[in-house]
């Protein structure tokens, strides 16, 4: 990763506190975490920018909530196809292909999520 | 329309246990693509959750082998799909009139999470921890058995849900969100279009 570069920018009261939260959430510095939230700005292209931009300064509190809930399950949809991907590819690397059927898989499931909790109550 | 929609834990862990172990298109699996995707057949679907319930996920992963980072990044997944719908509820219900309906505790707070997140179904793998009997004294009506007699679709009813909740497995599921085919009577009818009059 190449060196950053340092940007600083005067930042809305209500944003800054935020990222004094994401900070403490991550357990990295406030610029990092800027750095990162700068990340995800500037993928999207041009109009959509220009769309969100509107949305931030003109549109309301549902607005804003629409506008969070969508990012929210793109973001979703794009890391939990990225995550199979990995499993699938994991997988086949190990020569991994299962044999079961769907309903010993389900079996499976229920077994391991119950123990897994049985050994959490017990500590 | 939007159906909303919790999945019990062991549907969310059974897709990333079965993608790890190199299967795909399992049912349990179809139905986690479309809560994630956020649609199916009958319209948008709302995915609830509660935080026991993705902490239970991610921890099952960790102990199955899983490494914590893959195992975060799902249970991240999994909570950023619900979006402003993930509970955090304790676990205590209050079930068809008895506080012990459900026998396991945590089966009872996954069906709490349902009811207070105001879900239209529930779908799990552990359909007996549900259906009534000795390991659930709740009020719930059985609407159909799978072939091999054991019951695949219930219908609870609690005060806080106007037309109840279903209670179905991974199969039955899926073969009404993904597939197309159409629910048993009394069942999600009114997420089904109108028939269109001759």
């Amino acid at each position: 990763m190449a060196a950053g570069k340092t940007v600083s920018f005067i930042a809305e009261p209500s944003h800054e506190e935020r990222v004094a939260e994401i900070a403490r959430a991550d357990g990295v510095t406030r610029s990092q975490a800027a750095a990162r939230i700068s990340a995800l700005g500037v993928l999207p292209p041009t109009a959509a920018r220009r769309a969100a931009r509107f949305i931030l300064e003109e549109g309301d509190d549902e607005a804003q909530r629409q506008l969070s809930t969508a990012l929210a399950k793109a973001i979703a949809r794009t890391s939990h196809a990225l995550l199979e991907r990995k499993l699938l590819g994991q997988a086949d690397a190990r020569g991994l292909t299962t044999n079961e059927t769907e309903e010993e898989l389900e079996a499976h499931a229920v077994d391991a999520v119950a123990t897994y909790r049985k050994e959490r109550r017990a500590g | 329309m939007v159906i909303r929609l919790t999945l019990d834990v062991n549907v969310w862990f059974n897709n990333y246990w079965s993608l790890s172990r190199g299967k795909t298109g399992s049912a349990a699996q179809r139905v986690v693509a479309a809560c994630i995707a956020g649609s199916c057949r009958f319209g948008d679907i709302q995915p609830i959750i509660s935080h026991l319930m993705l902490d239970t996920l991610e921890g099952a992963l960790v102990r199955k082998g899983f490494s914590p980072r893959l195992a975060e990044v799902a249970r991240d997944a999994v909570e950023a799909a619900a979006a402003d719908a993930v509970l955090s509820i304790p676990p205590v219900a209050v079930i068809g009139g008895g506080t012990e309906a459900v026998l396991d505790e945590e089966d009872r707070a996954v069906l709490e999470t349902a009811i207070a997140g105001r879900a239209d179904m529930l779908v799990t793998s552990n359909m007996k921890d549900f259906t009534p009997g000795p390991r659930a004294n709740i009020a719930a009506e059985i609407i159909r058995c799978s072939p091999d007699g054991k019951p695949d679709v219930l219908l609870v009813r609690d005060v806080r849900l106007a037309d109840g909740l279903v209670i179905a497995s991974p199969a039955a599921s899926c073969a009404w969100l993904v597939d197309g085919v159409a629910p048993p009577g009394g069942v999600l009818q009114r997420f089904m279009p109108p028939a269109r009059p001759f």
